[in-house]
């Protein structure tokens, strides 16, 4: 026990020594001893180059960049809330003022006041009738601004709805939220209170959108606005507001190549175009449509109930107990959680005669495009491997954008 | 600084601009949000105003700032904890959302044999093993790399000794390797236990 604190120590002393000397940071003679060690240590000197490797690797971290109204935000908020020492000093010699005095200074500011919002009101200058305008345009189309960049990337309804023909594209759009597209009723107070409520993201990556979109032509202005307007009062306006932001999450994860293609090419085999990409993406193995996501956890589901004693001799008796007196959903839930952690542990779970029997039977319910990327896979463990890393993949990505879908209930 | 101290705006503008991206940088991988970073990086700004007279010029004001904003992170992760938030990545995607390590396992898994990982999946790799060490480790590590603080810069951004970063910089190196170590043997294909 003694040697193994010893060596640990020591460990611990020698990487700090390769650290600090990459770091720069070692006495003269120190650096001297531990480079002629350096040159006769093979070992240390691999051990350098690992740690040179590892640090240049942290370059590929991105550098994140404000947004464009940080800064001026930021001098606003720290005017707005950073107390002056200027005025504390005035506070100062206020306090010796007579109390008369104050009156009349009120009585004399207040007229002031009064006078100088009159003339404001009734003789308005044209640059503040010009940031009035800017301000109107932004409360009037602040729904629309808020999906600027989505609507960008659309051409217009009969696109949408030509996407939406796509079975991924559809399953994806009968589980997503509502974006808020259509909440075009709420009265401009609404959308000040709202503005206001934001976060400063929030708040940057609206002025954001609403300066890219001052820098528009007109005419392309109005088309955008048009389209908008077109959404929201068009009798599928419900999906057709969800499936531009589901299209628009899945362009933005394309290969930039593929963003152009699609952006150059004519809107009549644009569609065609990106069912192509899609099946690019299931015959990898990336994308899981609907149906098969069902099957497989219809199996899933099969395979946990039926290896449940083999599943809960791994848990400890209490959780045991509570599993068990769940209903047969839940129950099931649960299990294909656990299945899923001790699958590695002890991957014979799944290997039974029974169970090669009833995969065989499952994977012939998949689409072809499954069927080919499990023929591809040697063993049967890396096969049910695919499928487990499928599912847990699909619900995660449903997790993350906190969506609840008729069957969540039954995969998580 | 200096002028800042004797309360000329412009200067504030230009020190907010010039630090702005760096300071966002570091947050955002303290806290993992990008909204939360930029409120935390306004914060850090008004109270750099706010404490402007007590500033000593013999300091680095960038030691001094990133003072202020480790001590913030601290207190907003704390926060955070208690409000039991889920971190939520928001370059997920859906190709590329999820557990990274579980993109590289269908991308080591045999569907595409001869497929180099490329920028996006580097960056996931050295995102989740950055985000794999513990927060005084991760901070030293931001610090030393993208900040090019020595030992004692960090010390005195961190309130520890130089030699407690040595050995926090020595152990988050130990674990970034362990995190990479199958990433960088096989030259740019992880090897992910299934």
């Amino acid at each position: 026990m003694a040697d193994e604190i010893h060596s640990s120590n020591e460990s611990d002393l020698y990487n700090e020594q390769i650290s600090a000397y990459f770091d720069g940071e070692m006495a003269a003679d120190e650096k001297a001893r531990f480079e002629s060690r350096l040159s006769r240590d093979k070992t240390l000197r691999s051990q350098l180059r690992i740690l040179q490797e590892n640090w240049s690797l942290l370059e590929s971290l991105p550098r994140e960049q404000a947004s464009s109204r940080f800064t001026a935000s930021t001098v606003e908020m720290v005017a707005l809330r950073a107390p002056s020492t200027s005025m504390s000093r005035a506070m100062g010699w206020a306090r010796k003022i007579p109390g008369w005095l104050w009156i009349l200074l009120a009585a004399l500011l207040s007229g002031i006041t009064g006078y100088t919002a009159i003339r404001a009101v009734t003789i308005m200058s044209p640059v503040s009738q010009f940031l009035e305008d800017r301000n109107a345009l932004l409360l009037e189309h602040a729904i629309f601004l808020e999906h600027f960049q989505e609507y960008q990337l659309t051409d217009n309804i009969d696109f949408l709805r030509g996407i939406n023909e796509i079975d991924y594209f559809a399953s994806r759009t009968k589980v997503a939220s509502d974006p808020g597209i259509l909440n075009h009723k709420r009265d401009l107070i609404d959308d000040k209170r709202r503005i206001t409520g934001m976060n400063s993201g929030e708040k940057n990556r609206l002025h954001q959108n609403y300066i890219s979109f001052l820098q528009l032509p007109q005419n392309e202005r109005a088309r955008l606005i048009n389209f908008h307007n077109a959404l929201v009062q068009s009798n599928d306006a419900e999906i057709l507001a969800k499936i531009l932001i589901v299209y628009a999450r899945w362009y933005r994860q394309l290969d930039p190549l593929d963003q152009v293609e699609i952006t150059l090419r004519p809107q009549s085999d644009k569609t065609e175009y990106i069912q192509k990409i899609i099946s690019a993406g299931v015959q990898s193995g990336r994308v899981v449509t609907r149906n098969d996501l069902i099957i497989m956890q219809e199996w899933l589901d099969d395979v946990a109930l039926r290896n449940e004693k083999k599943i809960l001799r791994f848990v400890e008796k209490d959780k045991r107990d509570a599993i068990l007196n769940l209903n047969q959903t839940d129950k099931s839930r649960q299990l294909i959680v656990l299945l899923r952690r001790y699958m590695k542990r002890d991957p014979v779970l799944l290997m039974n005669s029974l169970e090669r029997k009833k995969y065989q039977a499952m994977a012939s319910r998949l689409s072809d495009e499954w069927q080919q990327n499990l023929a591809r896979l040697p063993t049967i463990n890396q096969k049910i491997q695919l499928v487990l890393d499928a599912t847990r993949r699909v619900q995660r990505e449903r997790r993350t954008r906190d969506i609840r879908s008729p069957f969540d209930s039954s995969i998580n | 600084m200096l002028l800042v101290q004797k309360g000329d705006a412009n200067a504030f503008e230009e020190l907010v601009s010039r630090y702005q991206n760096r300071l966002i940088g570091v947050l955002e991988h303290l806290v993992g949000k990008r909204d939360l970073a930029e409120d935390l990086a306004q914060e850090v700004f008004l109270r750099v105003y706010r404490a402007r007279s007590g500033y000593q010029p013999q300091a680095k004001f960038s030691t001094w700032l990133f003072t202020i904003a480790n001590n913030l992170a601290s207190n907003a992760r704390r926060s955070l904890a208690r409000r039991r938030e889920v971190h939520i990545d928001r370059r997920g995607s859906e190709g590329l959302s999820g557990d990274p390590l579980e993109q590289m396992a269908l991308a080591a898994s045999g569907l595409m044999p001869n497929r180099q990982l490329d920028n996006v999946e580097a960056c996931l790799m050295v995102q989740q093993a950055i985000q794999g060490l513990n927060d005084r480790q991760r901070m030293a590590v931001l610090l030393a790399k993208f900040e090019d603080m020595s030992y004692a810069d960090i010390a005195e951004v961190m309130q520890i000794s130089p030699k407690a970063v040595k050995s926090l910089l020595s152990r988050a190196r130990c674990t970034l390797r362990e995190t990479l170590a199958s990433y960088v043997r096989s030259g740019k294909q992880p090897r992910v236990n299934l």
